[in-house]
């Protein structure tokens, strides 16, 4: 198991489940998010080493997740 | 990730700052390389090791795999000379079509190449493909039903209250998934009326679903039914996002819908607008945005 965590974000849940397969199957911890802010406050408890999101996701789109936490994450 | 096609938006999305982008459908290798990418691109930045060379590689292999991946995907109407011209209203509908098929057929390949690389003994998989292909069966049969609902209809005598208990079973975990709450204030001595049994049955399947689909998760949807002398009414009413005035005179139109794509063929509401019609019926739309919609079809009792 590799160290890295990686977070999904995307309202699809077969989308979050393909996605989950692959990376669980290279390894990485994967942590699954359905909206933008669910995946803003997972960001800032778990800290992923990447993000992964969908461009349009309820709540708050990927460019915004991105944009509030720019500072936060690399 | 952006939905197919969209390759606009994501580079929107770089210009605004993300570092990369996948287009769904993506396949298995594009997305490991990505994150690999990135996961490396990061540790080459905290140990200062120079890796260059390494990511170099994988970046051509990525543009190599993106750009075969966006070959596959391009659709061509033959070269310039025969060039077919169509209208843009019959483009924009082959779109939504198309959308609505290769949307869930693109998830049964992620899953399916998932399995061939991996295998795996967890049925669940093989359960959510099952799923995904009864999406393309419900969009086959929305565009069949459409096409033909004016033929072969068979009148008989069917009861209402237990075509909306049909229909609510088969929609029955919807209900669950959203947790909405469901009202039945059905009329117990409602009469048998002469109708199309099925097309009843599609036409209330079609009107339950959207309401489903609109009401947001713990509200609620009440189904009513009565009669008088001439007529019977049907009213489905829920406490959802409600319809935007502007759209009210466009929902029975075919392939208007305004679910993203992918989601809907549109065809929901022109089929019970359609089956309605056969059976000599009107339908009354009331909505208030944000409050919610109720959909009342009036049937008479006699043809």
């Amino acid at each position: 198991m590799k160290e890295e965590k990686i977070l999904v974000i995307d309202d699809d849940d077969d989308i979050l489940k393909i996605t989950q397969l692959n990376l669980e199957k290279l390894g990485y911890r994967v942590l699954l998010s359905r909206n933008g802010d669910d995946g803003f406050q997972k960001i800032q408890m778990v800290k992923p080493d990447l993000v992964i999101t969908d461009f349009m996701v309820p709540k708050m789109s990927g460019i915004e997740i991105f944009k509030k936490d720019k500072r936060k994450i690399s | 990730m952006t939905a197919y096609g969209s390759r606009k938006v994501a580079i929107d999305a770089m210009k605004k700052g993300a570092d990369d982008y996948v287009i769904k459908p993506f396949i298995p290798e594009e997305l490991s390389l990505i994150v690999e990418k990135h996961i490396e691109n990061k540790s080459v930045r905290k140990e200062n090791v120079n890796l260059k060379e390494k990511l170099e590689e994988r970046e051509k292999k990525i543009k190599m795999i993106q750009s075969r991946n966006l070959k596959k995907n391009s659709i061509y109407y033959g070269n310039k000379d025969n060039k077919i011209r169509l209208s843009s209203e019959y483009v924009k509908i082959a779109e939504i079509v198309a959308q609505e098929f290769i949307n869930p057929l693109s998830i049964f390949s992620g899953y399916l190449q998932f399995l061939i690389k991996h295998g795996d003994k967890d049925k669940s998989i093989l359960v959510k493909m099952d799923k995904t292909l009864d999406k393309v069966k419900k969009s086959f049969k929305d565009l069949v039903f459409f096409s033909n609902s004016e033929k072969n209809i068979i009148f008989e005598l069917v009861h209402i209250n237990h075509i909306i208990d049909e229909v609510l079973r088969e929609v029955e975990e919807k209900f669950l998934e959203k947790d909405i709450r469901l009202i039945k204030n059905f009329h117990i001595d409602i009469p048998n009326i002469k109708a199309d049994s099925n097309q009843i049955y599609c036409a209330l399947y079609n009107l339950v679903l959207n309401a489903i689909y609109f009401t947001e998760n713990n509200g609620e949807i009440s189904i009513l039914t009565k009669y008088n002398s001439s007529k019977m009414y049907i009213e489905i009413t829920d406490n959802g996002k409600g319809i935007a005035k502007e759209n009210l005179s466009k929902i029975l139109t075919p392939f208007f819908t305004t679910k993203p794509p992918g989601k809907g063929l549109g065809l929901g509401l022109s089929i019970v607008n359609n089956v309605i019609q056969n059976h000599n019926g009107i339908i009354q739309i009331k909505s208030k945005i944000n409050r919610g919609s109720s959909f009342i079809i009036i049937i008479p009792r006699s043809l």
